[in-house]
């Protein structure tokens, strides 16, 4: 969250409460911040499912198709050798490079790409200025709306926050925003 | 839950249904006796095995989850034992095999074998020998039935008395006895299948067998849930459990490319006459292309089809693919038995008789002993949170 209205709940229940009471109001760009995983929270805020599968999926196979590709171009185009009698282009022999390949390739991409849908590594943020924030690490829950949500609006979310139970309101982000 | 509404009572249809089919498969069988008995007993071996190994497969699944103490298969562990309860028919159906021995495996008639693979064979000849092979066949039979009979019981005996605790017996039992499953379902491999080459061995063998026989086993499970909760029982099975279940059938299909390809690979590099032979016989003439149809079937199609995320929360399609191993685990068992004996006709008409002699006769005997018990283990103090497993 880069700017947005935050509010400090008691109780990992109310945290859920909260995240339901903020959808039913219409926002959609929630965040919660919990020291620990809350269940029921991503169902509450109906998080959708990451689409890092199909982002990984093409390069996995890019990465074997360019092993299995490496290796004919070197044993049976480049530098056609005899192993044994055995074709040159001999694909069973071929398998265990591409499909380690294809393995490596797709953790290598996962990771830059989670690396790139999710923000982090991320060693400030605008949420850290917010005082007593840090007990989110400890016990408390905090619930918030992102300042790009299409309904924002930070007296009424404030207002909201207030109604469902949060104990303190404050904003995150730069001072001359909304 | 409602003790009442849990106790199977269904499957009037599937058993009308299966008891025909074994007729008729039965049927078909005893024509096949005067016509052709070699294709009778060949084509009997490969269903008999198909049924074995998932039963088998079924077996080891049943202990591995009591050894673990798994939680989210208590759900479908009544539904396991069901398929793990045909073993003790499947021990009888053994018996017309012993009648073909001399038909089945050539290292009964060393002679006919030519110079070579007669001294091979006469120097096997303390472990390839009639008596022998048809005791260690009543020991593989015996441990299974014995296990699968024990769980079974205790199970059920729970279910009718929750004071009666058997969960440390099943545990302990399962614990105990997989290492004994494990040699007896190794070694009924190389008994009744690699033998059926006798000069030619494969210690990948068992292995690539167990991998078809768990993967098939799982995907019967997948087919018998959905089966289940359509017909109305098992209303609590969720997506999460039909999601752990296709995970279970992608890391066994792949897990049996893994077994087949190393097989295949570590045999084709070194290239020894003796060895090559098994591969050589299956990339001639049709046996060529059943080979390609079979790696498609058993793991290309399935393995990309499983890898999405959205098709193990869709029961009925994820059923149409445990269906579909199903069948490609058919035609590996085939792969496996036939080309011995058909170089050029890989199929007959008594195959099909045989198959539905042994499945609809296994389907019928395990239907009826699941009738009138609850569908689920009762009692088992961990069902409450097998139901509620979730996993998204």
């Amino acid at each position: 969250m880069r700017a947005g209205v935050l509010g400090e709940l008691m109780t990992p229940e109310a945290m859920v409460a909260a995240i339901v009471g903020l959808r039913a109001r219409g926002y959609r760009r929630i965040d919660a911040f919990s020291p620990y995983p809350v269940h029921g929270a991503e169902e509450a805020a109906e998080m959708k499912r990451s689409r890092i599968d199909w982002i990984v999926f093409p390069f996995a196979l890019a990465g074997a198709g360019a092993a299995y590709l490496l290796q004919w171009y070197c044993n049976a185009f480049d530098y056609p050798l005899n192993v044994g009698g055995r074709p040159l282009h001999s694909a069973p022999a071929f398998i265990p490079i591409t499909f380690e390949m294809g393995v490596l390739t797709a953790a290598i991409v996962g990771l830059i790409v989670y690396f790139a849908l999710t923000g982090l590594p991320e060693l400030w943020s605008p949420v850290f200025e917010v005082e007593g924030f840090e007990r989110a690490s400890i016990d408390r829950f905090w619930v918030g709306v992102d300042a790009g949500d299409p309904r924002f609006d930070r007296a009424a979310v404030e207002q909201a926050l207030v109604e469902l139970g949060a104990a303190r309101v404050a904003w995150a982000g730069p001072r001359w925003a909304p | 839950m409602n003790v009442d509404r849990t106790l199977y009572r269904g499957g009037d249809r599937l058993l009308r249904l299966s008891i025909a089919l074994a007729a008729l498969g039965a049927f078909g069988l005893t024509i096949g006796a005067f016509v052709n008995r070699q294709q009778l007993f060949y084509a009997y071996l490969t269903a008999y095995a198909f049924a074995v190994s998932i039963a088998g497969g079924a077996l080891i699944f049943l202990m591995i989850g009591h050894a673990m103490n798994a939680g989210w298969p208590v759900v479908v562990r009544r539904l396991t034992e069901t398929i793990v309860a045909s073993l003790p028919l499947l021990a009888l159906l053994f018996v017309p095999l012993l009648f073909g021995l001399h038909t089945l495996y050539p290292w009964t008639r060393p002679e006919t074998l030519g110079e070579e693979g007669m001294r091979s064979v006469l120097a096997k000849r303390a472990y390839l020998n009639v008596p022998f092979f048809v005791i260690r066949a009543a020991i593989y039979l015996a441990v299974w039935v014995a296990i699968g009979t024990l769980l079974r019981r205790w199970s059920l005996a729970r279910d009718a008395d929750p004071r009666i605790d058997t969960g440390a017996r099943m545990r302990a039992l399962s614990a105990g006895a997989l290492p004994a499953v494990a040699i007896t379902f190794s070694f009924a491999s190389f008994d009744w299948l690699m033998s059926l080459t006798p000069t030619w061995f494969s210690t990948m063998y068992p292995v690539y067998w167990f991998a078809g026989g768990f993967v098939a086993a799982l995907a019967l499970l997948v087919l018998l849930t959905f089966e289940a909760q359509a017909g109305g029982w098992l209303p609590e099975i969720s997506l999460s459990h039909y999601y752990a279940l296709g995970r279970m059938l992608l890391a066994f299909v792949i897990f049996w490319a893994y077994a087949a390809y190393f097989q295949f690979f570590l045999i084709w590099i070194a290239n020894r006459p003796d060895e090559v032979t098994f591969f050589a016989d299956r990339a001639r003439g049709p046996w060529l292309t059943l080979s390609v149809v079979l790696i498609v079937a058993q793991f290309v199609a399935p393995f990309f089809i499983l890898l999405g995320y959205r098709i193990k929360h869709r029961p009925p399609q994820l059923a149409a693919v445990a269906a579909w191993i199903l069948a490609a685990h058919y035609l590996d068992v085939h792969w496996l038995v036939m080309p011995a004996v058909r170089p050029r006709a890989p199929f007959h008409w008594l195959d099909l008789a045989a198959l539905l002699a042994v499945g609809g006769a296994c389907t019928a005997f395990s239907a009826t002993r699941l009738r009138g018990r609850p569908i689920v283990p009762l009692h088992d103090p961990e069902l409450p949170r097998a139901l509620r497993y979730e996993s998204r």
